[in-house]
């Protein structure tokens, strides 16, 4: 199984076939290269340039177990910092700390402008990207790049993707990814197969939508008052006599003596737990899902559909399969959970060794079966203190 | 003996030999229904064998009625859940050469399954469209069902539904006005011969047979197809090769019209029209009584032939509605619009320009109509109507104004028009009335 999330490591788990020659398992080795592609590739052509080129997904074996022949590992997002937060050493003390205030665009060229940095990995496509400054200081000596993007990103509004080819691409998110109009993947219980305009509805077969109206999804206390996620969405909070006035998370905490402050944060932190949301979460059987999907990742925004979920916004009609139907366009996916399956590619190039020597693993590949899931939220924290709590969905 | 089984057995006599078992847990609402099954000929059974099938897990007919002449005690409601049905033979009924199958269907009893009642659900808002017609203004949104339903209750208003009639008989139409089934659920009930009546639905194949679910037979029947209400249909025409539209006679409107309208799909460049001609292939999106689409396929040979692209145009029919709305869409942008292949000289109607009517009545009374959401250009003349811009998605609807000049709402141009812009999709379930 290969499970990607977006702006995150993901894993991958694989195992090869026990008539797997000792020829090749000796071959490799922990650090290499695993690549799946969507079909089998010419042997003739099965270079690493043109592999990667047509990769679906690419990590990084870490584990290799039961004859190395049981491997998992994780996203080649790993060469930018692995999950060591903050990392503990060593440092590399020749390399010149990147300080000052910076755009989120001259930060990322900034440290690409090393390769040590991020472990090899290349600069790709520059979006449009936020005018936002934010201060780069300190961040040399106590994260990984991996780390430092994405606290910065989600400082400054951007977001990024690692490409299966090893290249960086960053922007806001809604021009690194597919949105609004150009959304072209439905998801709903009930309504599939593709429109001559390009939109395909995926065959779902367990579509889940937790409605959850007044859960305590957390918040960041500072000094008595409460960083909001999104002003703009309250949700009610009712008392038991139904009287909407009512708020018992008022006066709970606060140090403060300050009653304005009190009033203040007791609002605030309604506002920013009492959000209504939706767990969203979706089995999908399709044979490599990575096709829908900008670089084979989660990241994209998508419709969703199931009035019977009250999921239906009448600000949005489009006309699928003849009918005119409201779907959401708020929700993207955040996670995506495929399996390795038969008719796919699977490669392993040796970097370890230096000489960048593809194997072809598709014999001996043990292919999985089952769908593939998807989770889904509405947007990636935009702040730090949003973003110790996880997504706001 | 006959069974009924949805629409199996309703447009072909289906003779049974057979057995009906009823039993499991919750007092026993679990029925399997089998044996042998014959009709007259082999299309027939077939076509049955299609019927049944396709009644199984739809996602938009979830219930179906169930009627047996050897036992209507038996008659209801049920939810077909599985089922299979072997290849067809010759069989012998009661010394009668035919063919038929044989089937095993398992289904589950709705609640109160002799009397059950269902609930119709509407989330929606206006067709978006390019001429400023918001929710407030003009278009109301409405309901139909048959005349021979007995109960009918939406948000306990006391509303006076309109007639509609037409060959396939009477609709009731509810169009308080205001806001009112936008979003919203209509419970009802209507007995199970009833089920069918004006019920949107797909036939196909020659002789026509009606289809469910969505499997189904387009070999050598792409051009043999039918979508009708009863109020309006669509057909395929051979000469000129052209879709067809027909509506009932002004004076008799039991009777469709003699002289239907041949109506062409294509896309207008450069004072061409390329026309689509006649569907290559055929799909059902959708085959339920609220609703039926019929998905048909287009290849366009264009710009001096060495071009090709296709074209999908869902032909959507709900019940109680006097206008066929199609939905084109294509890979690539063009100015998609649709032609009345004789030619007619029409009139452009609304500011801005929604649609054309035909200047003149026919000769029994009526007019056509031709709507649309997106900004257009005419050729008024000539009957030709098509979108200003290239575009990916087109909409088109085609009307019947009954009684043309002297057409008095609920069937006048611009009480058509505004309900095109105002249909909602339906859901229908079966619930505990």
């Amino acid at each position: 199984m290969i499970r990607q999330t977006l702006m995150g490591l993901g894993d991958f788990s694989c195992r090869l076939r026990d008539d797997t020659p000792r020829s090749i398992t000796d071959e490799l080795n922990e650090w290499d290269l695993l690549v799946i592609t969507p079909g089998i590739v010419n042997d003739g052509a099965a270079s690493r340039a043109n592999l990667l080129a047509q990769a679906r997904y690419v990590g990084r074996i870490e584990t290799m177990d039961a004859k190395r022949r049981a491997w998992a590992g994780e996203s080649i997002m790993v060469f930018m910092g692995d999950g060591d937060n903050p990392p503990r050493g060593p440092f590399d003390p020749t390399l010149a700390p990147i300080t000052g205030p910076k755009t989120f665009a001259q930060f990322a060229t900034a440290v690409f402008a090393s390769p040590d940095r991020v472990g090899g990995l290349t600069l790709g496509t520059a979006y449009s990207s936020p005018a936002t400054v934010i201060n780069a200081d300190g961040v040399q000596g106590n994260e990984a790049p991996r780390q430092a993007f994405t606290r910065l990103a989600r400082i400054a509004g951007a977001e990024y993707r690692v490409n299966p080819d090893g290249s960086f691409d960053y922007g806001i998110g809604t021009s690194l990814w597919k949105s609004g109009a150009a959304v072209d993947v439905l998801l709903s219980p009930n309504r599939v197969g593709r429109e001559a305009d390009g939109t395909v509805g995926l065959k779902v077969t367990n579509f889940r939508a937790k409605h959850i109206s007044s859960e305590l999804v957390g918040g960041e206390v500072v000094q008595g008052n409460v960083t909001l996620y999104d002003s703009g969405i309250l949700g009610g909070w009712y008392g038991f006599d139904g009287s909407t006035s009512f708020s018992p998370r008022k006066y709970l905490t606060t140090s403060s003596s300050d009653l304005s402050d009190l009033a203040a944060y007791g609002n605030n932190y309604q506002a920013a737990n009492f959000i209504p949301r939706y767990e969203i979460s979706c089995d999908v059987d399709e044979f490599d899902l990575g096709q829908y999907f900008t670089a084979g990742q989660p990241g994209d925004y998508v419709m969703l559909y199931s009035p019977d979920d009250r999921i239906v916004d009448t600000a949005n009609q489009y006309a699928f399969a003849g009918e005119m139907i409201h779907p959401l366009l708020t929700h993207r996916v955040i996670e995506m959970t495929t399996p390795i399956q038969k008719g796919q590619g699977a490669y392993a190039i040796s970097i370890t060794t230096g000489t960048n020597t593809v194997y072809n693993l598709t014999d001996y590949m043990v292919w999985e079966k089952g769908t593939s899931s998807l989770k889904l939220a509405t947007q990636l924290p935009t702040t730090p203190s949003q973003a110790i709590n996880g997504y706001t969905t | 003996m006959t069974i009924k089984f949805g629409r199996a057995g309703l447009d072909v006599t289906v003779n049974d030999h057979d057995t009906y078992s009823v039993g499991g847990t919750d007092e026993g609402d679990e029925v399997t229904i089998g044996g042998l099954l014959s009709c007259t000929t082999q299309a027939d059974a077939n076509a049955v064998r299609q019927q049944m099938l396709g009644h199984l897990k739809n996602p938009w007919e979830t219930v179906v009625p169930f009627m047996w002449s050897t036992d209507p005690s038996q008659d209801g409601l049920l939810r077909p859940d599985r089922g299979k049905v072997d290849s067809v033979l010759g069989v012998s009924y009661n010394g009668n050469a035919g063919y038929g199958f044989r089937y095993q269907l398992t289904a589950t009893r709705m609640g109160g399954w002799n009397g059950a009642g269902f609930e119709s659900s509407f989330d929606g808002t206006v067709l978006t469209n390019d001429h400023g017609i918001t929710v407030g203004a003009g278009p109301t949104p409405w309901h139909a069902l048959p005349n021979s339903i007995t109960l009918y209750d939406f948000a306990g208003r006391a509303d006076t539904p309109y007639t509609r009639v037409g060959p396939g008989g009477t609709a009731y139409v509810w169009n308080p006005g205001s806001g009112y089934y936008y979003s919203g659920q209509a419970r009802w009930a209507v007995g199970l011969a009833d089920h069918y009546a004006m019920a949107a639905g797909i036939r196909i194949g020659n002789p026509l047979r009606a289809v469910t679910g969505r499997q189904i037979v387009t070999v050598g029947n792409a051009a043999l197809f039918e979508l009708s209400n009863g109020l309006i249909k669509l057909e395929c025409g051979t000469a000129p090769s052209s879709l067809k539209v027909s509506f009932p006679i002004y004076a008799t409107p039991a009777s469709w019209t003699a002289s239907p309208r041949q109506v062409d799909l294509g896309y207008y460049a450069a004072g061409t029209w390329w026309k689509l001609g006649v569907p290559v292939s055929l799909a059902v999106v959708r085959c339920d009584p609220a609703c039926s689409i019929l998905r048909m396929y287009f290849r366009l040979t264009f710009g001096g032939g060495a071009a090709q692209t296709y074209v999908t145009a869902d032909a959507v029919l709900r019940r109680g509605s006097r206008t066929i709305q199609l939905i084109m869409k294509s890979p690539i942008a063009l100015t998609w619009g649709a032609k009345l292949a004789a030619g007619t000289a029409m009139t452009a109607y609304g500011a801005p320009q929604q649609g054309l009517r035909e200047s003149a009545n026919d000769g029994e009374g009526n007019r056509f109509v031709f709507h649309t959401s997106k900004t257009n250009t005419v050729s008024a003349g000539t009957g030709l109507i098509y979108s200003t811009s290239a575009r990916q998605v087109m909409d088109i609807g085609l009307s019947g104004e009954i009684g043309g000049s002297g057409a008095s709402a609920p069937d006048d141009y611009s009480t058509l028009n505004a309900q095109y812009y105002a249909a909602q999709t339906e859901f229908q379930d079966a619930v505990i009335p």
